[in-house]
């Protein structure tokens, strides 16, 4: 590690220095006395109010956000004139000059139009205060959460963002409750480290995990059989989608420079609700539904085997014998979720606080849970130019994660058939009662998410903000096997003599982010048509994990379930991993006539996991943006072009290498005699730095016909130094794999987004909006490694995560028997003569990430009351390995093995023997192409009449449905599922389950 | 008293600078939970670090010992899994399990462990040899250290010139038995040397003997045949070596039934745990009911269970390991005497194999070894079929049928049970784990 630079850290301290020294007095800016701004937001069309539109007092930090019926108070504001700004997404700006008198109230009543382009919203950047819209040179897709939430009835943060952000990808990884997603924004580009983005709550950087969960005993006795794919929490869930206000996705290296080192997968900036001042106000939410695994009949193949005594094909029925068993293997769960919200405040206190419990069944026994959240947001502002937010946020959560993907209910019945399990009742393992009675995996969570803002702003012309912040996270997951009855031990038999007697892993975990964020923003008008904004910040970011695993086999008798009461314990681990980031940027932004802006920033981070060898990375970025749409020669075709911005941006940010893979270690290894020694652990590379993304993006926004809003934008990525996790050559002394920066990625593709307002009539209107984002990825350069991989592989001059297997070259077919013989496989990726299959390499079949996605909505509104709501998602271009298929082909019971004649030549050649021996999967990669119809909703505004004796202002009853109707080409259960969270493979994998649920809303 | 604006005019400044002016470029990496090797590699850990390094060779030297046992002919595979088959088939692919480390027990590997074992023991020997006898803690002597590493480290090139058809070393060439053998050989020097030095008479032993069988390996290198013209100077030398080895000497691998999967004893757990269909291993078919003279070899002694494994093979359970936890010889005085036997009876001298023949065979309880009438060849026959007998699932087997070119049994080309043919593998290939990343050695 080298000493301190001074070279670099002169500017830092001198700008401190002179914020110490240089703030004027205070208490000289303050007026002595303050009036109060009160005032009413509504649509310009309709004249409805707006809820969740933003007030501000120009040149203060004060502000306000309107009601549900549109309206908002600021306390406190000094006696003076003042302009006042409303903004609402999907709304143009507007602003009006008022005169605050001492102690007196003065009315701003906003009526905003539709804004195809919103120029003037304001977007959280980095920056204290945010941007202006029309100077941010990168696309960034801002989705409405309230309004988002009330159409679909989104159970969660993930779903919030399917479908409603172009280029950002959201996979199920299985449809059990409890489970969450993956995310990625615009696609794979890191090979061996994480691709989700990075989220933050109001500023605070926060736990983002997925693939959370517990991990099965390692105690002797065998693999832990209940725990497989247990592993399916997300953190993202811990997020009550009812607190969030929007939502903002900063989608790469372009937009992402000033985060730093870790932000080359994107941001995900989620903003909670605030409270408005003005009278209290009060909310409620009951909502009830059902949830169920959709036409399993029609999705579930048949398996089939032969009757010895007619020698004829029988097919097997499982869900029909087990519901006629009076046992039906899936269930409809109930789904319901009870909100109490209050927020209101006056003069220079505001609050927001709101409280979720949910209560969820799957559909099967083992899977459900249950959480409670809460939420409170609190805002001072002690004076126009001092604001203090303060967010708060709390959640229990008990998931009972239920089993798939290894021994489960599906599995079982996904290769077994009754004539050839008999004993089982066809299943080929055991039946359904044994995971659902015996397996429980359970992930229990507390926690507390804390942030404080202060922004300040001691001058017209400049603005500071400190954010400190703390995520803490507690989570107890365990995977129990229990000890199992004498009805049930029998069929455990099969894997040991201790395995009926049950097991447990349990993995205690306490994750905590610390966050420090401080920067100011100097804004100077240069000249009447130039102006100017200085930034500079410093982050730190300090993620602590700390891990404890313990297991134990063979209770001693039914009802013990912990790890104190196994017989036989694991051994156990513990593990602390502590990481760093320090970072500082600086950004100077140009603007000309508020319409042409150009800006540049530079970002210097370290990070603790580095190399040794390695101290700062920087991280340049330059954008410009251009509103042509308000330059005088632009009168012409205002008319059709309503309003175009034009923006470019080029930027850096990194990827940090995975916590303590520069560190060369020993780990503990003492002799079987129990004499002290160690062993080679880590070889930890000194010369490790980030991953640097760099990506250049152009594209436009334009407003056309006063009704169609288009975002385009192309971009196109190369994230070089690219960490790949090469084998070691043994010889050297360390066993396993270094990690090294030789990898080289790229992406591009372009996004689009639209939003039509089809009709707008004073009772009906019709609103249509969409996108479709194209990804193509690819590995441009892997530094001469081979990485490991068999079937999920990374290969020069592919894309990421390719799947490859062997591909049937030829066979003969006996038109007769449909006899299958000379079987030969393409030799290899190389081409040349086929060859046998056993000699066969593999070979390219297709990519696992969508190469296109989108979504259409659209919404009717009849007149002031009903809203119907729909919204089909799609996804092509990439595959998913049909591994139920494969394993019912290799069990011998599926239907290409008896009826041949309805299969082609290369699938009958792909299911003989030799060729499952061999690794040929090639009829089981299928196209995971699809499109859902994902939302459905109808929408009820209760008249007044009816609501007001009961002392409720408004009222609205919602019924969604989710997951409706699914068309695809893929043969298996559902073409989204993920094994393991992140594996292309299907394999006994609860789908995403259709979903009704009807909502109650209130406001009092 | 202060009012919030002027404490926060007070306070924001403060935070920015203290973010601003902290030396971003010092931010060490924290980690308490493992051990960073800069903490470990100092004199003061020097004990430690021999340990660990004898540690390793020892998790390498039980999985070689089942490796070997099922690539030779001592064990056959009982198990129906396809990496499994691999070792008994003599079809081990280049990224076959054979390449893996000390984290492995049904598909033992052996290249990675014994390499890892090997530049355990060569690290801490360069680290000593830099360091004084006076950084050492109280109580530890670094040349009896040295000598221990450079022992161990000996082993490890044995077993990996015995065992693999190339080897590299140090992220070194691909070298050849004969270039292993010889890096053995300088290690057994060294250790003898040091040994000496610090009266450490076990690890001189242990030397001794490592030294003995690497001669001997030395001594067939040249003229690779069951031929009786070895180079007679490496005989010689061998023999010498050997015969200074005193009566009683072993020194064992130790093993816990109850410990880490690198510290349990894998031949046993290959072929005693869960007889049945959950055995890996059975001892080959002809070890079982070895005699001589009509009486059970006790050196041999097989249970025949009467089970058979997954693949239908019967089980035929070793008894030479009782449990996870038995020890395993990897250098002993039966060892060396075979070796002087050896040479005798290379050069003529009868007498001297018979008696050792002899001694050994008192010791086992078994009649006494008749040579009258017996061509020095028959002898020689003799002495080496006590290797096999009394240096059984010892190491030993693979490394002499490929230094006498034995004949491979089954034949080449023999149905293999679980499918194939059994292949014509007398070592382990140089794995591609190695030749991939190894910038001194051409991809495959």
């Amino acid at each position: 590690m080298t000493g301190p630079r001074p070279g670099l850290l002169a500017p830092c301290c001198l700008l401190a220095i002179a914020l110490l020294v240089g703030p004027p007095d205070v208490r000289a800016q303050n007026a002595p006395a303050a009036g109060t701004v009160v005032g009413r937001v509504t649509d310009a069309r309709t004249a409805r109010g707006l809820v969740a539109a933003t007030i501000a007092v120009e040149g203060s930090p004060l502000g306000a956000t309107t009601d549900n019926d549109g309206r908002y108070r600021i306390a406190n504001v000094s006696a003076g004139d003042h302009v006042i700004r409303a903004r609402r997404l999907g709304y143009t700006a507007a602003a009006q000059s008022v005169s605050v008198a001492a102690g007196q109230e003065v009315t701003a009543d906003f009526a905003l139009q539709f804004a195809a382009v919103p120029l003037d919203a304001i977007v959280v950047t980095g920056t204290p205060g945010g941007e202006q819209w029309r100077a941010i040179g990168n696309a960034i897709s801002t989705i409405d959460a309230s309004e988002a939430l009330q159409r679909s009835a989104a159970p969660n943060l993930a779903t919030l963002l399917e479908g409603r952000a172009a280029g950002v990808i959201v996979t199920p990884g299985t449809g059990r409750v409890g489970a969450g997603p993956t995310i990625q924004i615009r696609g794979r580009s890191s090979l061996s480290l994480s691709n989700e983005p990075l989220l933050y709550v109001d500023g605070v950087r926060v736990n983002d995990a997925v693939n959370t969960g517990p991990p099965g005993s390692n105690a002797p006795g065998g693999l832990s059989l209940g725990s497989q794919n247990s592993q399916v929490a997300s953190r993202l869930n811990d997020i009550d989608p009812d607190d969030i206000d929007r939502i903002e996705v900063i989608k790469g290296p372009a937009a992402a420079t000033i985060y730093g080192t870790e932000a080359a997968r994107g941001v995900i900036q989620v903003i909670t609700k605030r409270g408005a001042a003005g009278r209290t106000q009060w909310t409620a939410k009951v909502q009830e539904g059902a949830q169920w695994f959709g036409n399993p009949d029609g999705r579930i193949p048949l398996n089939y085997a032969r009757d010895t005594a007619t020698g004829q094909p029988v097919a097997w029925h499982p869900l029909q014998q087990e519901e006629a068993r009076g046992t039906p293997i899936f269930h409809t769960g109930r789904t319901q979720s009870y909100n109490l919200g209050v927020s209101g405040g006056r003069d220079a206190l505001t609050y927001y606080v709101a409280g979720t419990f949910t209560d969820d069944d799957g559909i099967e026994p083992n899977n459900y849970g249950r959480a409670f959240s809460g939420h409170a947001n609190l805002d001072i502002a002690p004076s126009d130019k001092l604001r203090l937010s303060v967010s708060s946020h709390y959640v229990r959560d008990a998931a009972h994660l239920g089993a798939d993907g290894g021994l489960s209910p599906l599995l079982n019945m996904s290769v077994g058939h009754i004539l050839r399990f008999p004993r089982t009742r066809g299943f080929v393992f055991t039946p359904p009662e044994v995971p659902e009675q015996l397996y429980d995996n359970v992930q229990d969570i507390n926690r507390y998410t804390a942030g404080v803002t202060v922004q300040h702003r001691p001058l017209r012309w400049f603005a500071h903000r400190l954010v400190v912040g703390v995520d803490f996270t507690s989570e107890d997951s365990r995977s129990l096997e229990r000890y199992a009855p004498p009805d049930l031990r029998p069929y455990l038999a099969q894997f040991g003599s201790s395995v009926a007697d049950g097991r447990i892993g349990q993995k205690l975990r306490n994750d905590t982010y610390f966050t420090g964020d401080y920067s100011g923003t100097a804004t100077v008008q240069l000249t009447p048509t130039l102006s100017s904004a200085s930034s500079v910040g410093g982050q730190f970011t300090r993620k602590e994990f700390k891990n404890s695993f313990l297991a134990g086999n063979v209770f001693p008798a039914p009802g013990v379930e912990t790890v104190s009461g196994a017989t036989v314990t694991g051994a156990p681990s513990e593990s602390l991993l502590v990481n760093t980031t320090i970072g500082v940027y600086a950004q100077q932004r140009f603007g000309w006539n508020d319409r042409l802006f150009v800006t540049g920033a530079v970002r210097v981070d370290n990070n603790s996991a580095f190399g040794d060898n390695f101290d700062l990375v920087t991280y340049p970025k330059v954008s410009a943006t251009w509103v042509p749409s308000e330059e005088p020669f632009w009168s012409g075709v205002s008319h059709v072009v309503n309003t175009l911005k034009l923006r470019s941006a080029f930027g850096q940010s990194g990827e940090q290498p995975n916590i303590g893979s520069a560190l060369r270690t020993v780990v503990n290894a003492p002799r079987a005699n129990g004499t002290p020694g160690v062993t080679t652990g880590n070889y930890g590379n000194p010369d490790l730095k980030p991953e640097r993304g760099s990506e250049l993006e152009v594209g436009f926004e334009a407003g056309l016909f006063d009704r169609l809003a288009l975002d385009f934008t192309y971009f196109t990525k190369r994230t070089k130094d690219a960490i790949l996790s090469r084998d070691l050559p043994p010889s050297g002394g360390f066993s396993g794999t270094q990690y090294v920066n030789i990898g080289e990625t790229s992406n591009h593709g372009v996004e689009l987004q639209a939003r039509l307002q089809a009709l707008v009539r004073e009772n009906f209107s019709w609103e249509i909006s969409g996108s479709v984002s194209t990804n193509t990825d690819g590995i441009e350069d892997l530094g001469g490694a081979t990485l490991s991989g068999t079937t999920v592989k990374n290969v020069q001059g592919y894309p990421i995560n390719g799947l490859w297997t062997k591909r049937i070259a030829s066979a003969d077919r006996d038109a007769t028997t449909n006899a299958i013989t000379n079987i030969l496989c393409v030799a290899g990726p190389g081409g040349g003569a086929p060859v046998p299959c056993s000699q066969a390499l593999a070979v390219f079949i297709g990519t696992s990430t969508p190469k296109v996605i989108g979504s259409v909505a659209n919404t009717l509104t009849l007149g002031r009351r009903v809203t119907l709501y729909g919204l089909v998602d799609f996804k092509r271009g990439h595959k998913i390995l049909n591994a139920n298929d494969a394993n019912r082909c290799a069990f011998g019971v599926c239907e290409a093995q008896f009826f041949p004649e309805k299969y082609s030549t290369a699938y009958l050649a792909a299911i003989q023997p030799s060729s499952i021996s061999a690794g040929v999967l090639e009829p089981f990669i299928q196209d995971a192409s699809f499109v859902k119809l994902r939302e459905v909703s109808l929408t009820y505004n209760l008249p007044e009449r009816w609501l007001g004796r009961a002392g409720v202002s408004g009222a609205s009853v919602t019924l969604a449905g989710r997951n409706l109707v699914t068309w695809s080409p893929y043969n298996g259960i559902d073409p989204e599922v993920q094994y393991q969270g992140t594996t292309p493979q299907d394999q006994a994998l609860t789908p995403a389950l259709t979903q009704f649920v009807a909502t109650l809303n209130l406001r009092f | 008293m202060r009012t919030p604006v002027q404490l926060l005019r007070i306070a924001l400044p403060l935070v920015a600078t203290a973010l601003s002016c902290s030396d971003i470029t010092n931010l060490e990496q924290k980690d308490p939970s493992q051990i960073l090797s800069k903490d470990v590699y100092v004199p003061e850990q020097a004990a430690l670090l021999v340990n660990g390094a004898v540690g390793d060779f020892e998790c390498a030297f039980f999985r070689y010992v089942t490796a070997a046992g099922l690539l030779g002919d001592e064990l056959v595979n009982v198990i129906a899994n396809t990496a499994n088959y691999n070792y008994d088939r003599r079809t081990n692919p280049l990224t076959g399990s054979y390449a893996g480390g000390c984290n492995t027990i049904q598909q033992p590997g052996v290249y990675t462990s014994l390499s890892v074992a090997r530049a355990s023991a060569d690290t801490v020997l360069a680290r000593l040899e830099g360091w004084t006898d006076a950084q050492m803690p109280a109580g530890v002597s670094r040349t009896q250290l040295i000598g221990k590493a450079a022992a161990y480290a000996g082993y490890s090139l044995v077993l990996l010139g015995e065992g693999f058809c190339t080897a590299a070393i140090n992220v070194g060439p691909e070298l050849t038995p004969t270039q292993v053998f010889t890096e053995a050989e300088g290690r057994f020097d060294q250790a003898i040397t040091a040994a000496g030095a610090a009266g450490d008479t076990t690890t001189l032993n242990l030397a001794r003997v490592g030294r003995a069988r690497t001669l001997l390996n030395l001594a067939f290198a040249a003229t690779p045949t069951d031929s009786t013209d070895p180079d007679p100077a490496l005989l010689a030398a061998a023999a010498a070596a050997a015969a200074l080895v005193p009566a009683g000497f072993v020194v064992t691998a130790v093993a816990s039934a109850t410990g880490t999967t690198r510290q349990q004893n894998v031949v046993f757990a290959h072929t005693g745990v869960g007889i049945g269909t959950a055995n890996y291993s059975s001892v080959d078919a002809s070890f079982d009911s070895v005699k001589f003279a009509g009486v059970l070899d006790p050196r041999v002694r097989v249970i025949n269970t009467g089970q058979v494994g997954a693949n239908g093979v019967p089980i035929r359970q070793q008894t030479k390991y009782a449990n996870l936890g038995a020890a395993a010889p990897i250098a002993r005085t039966a060892e060396a005497q075979l070796i002087v036997a050896e040479a005798a009876i290379l050069t003529g001298d009868r007498g001297t194999a018979v008696n050792i023949i002899n001694a050994l065979h008192a010791a086992a309880g078994i009649p006494a070894y008749d040579s009258t009438g017996q061509t020095n060849a028959q002898v020689l026959t003799q002495v080496r079929d006590e290797r096999k007998v009394e240096l059984f699932l010892e190491s030993h087997r693979l490394g002499d049928t490929r230094r006498l070119s034995r004949d491979l049994v089954p034949p080449i080309g023999t149905p293999f049970p679980g499918g194939g043919t059994y292949g014509d593998q007398r070592c382990f290939p140089l794995p591609a784990v190695e030749r991939n990343n190894n910038p001194n050695i051409p991809d495959v």
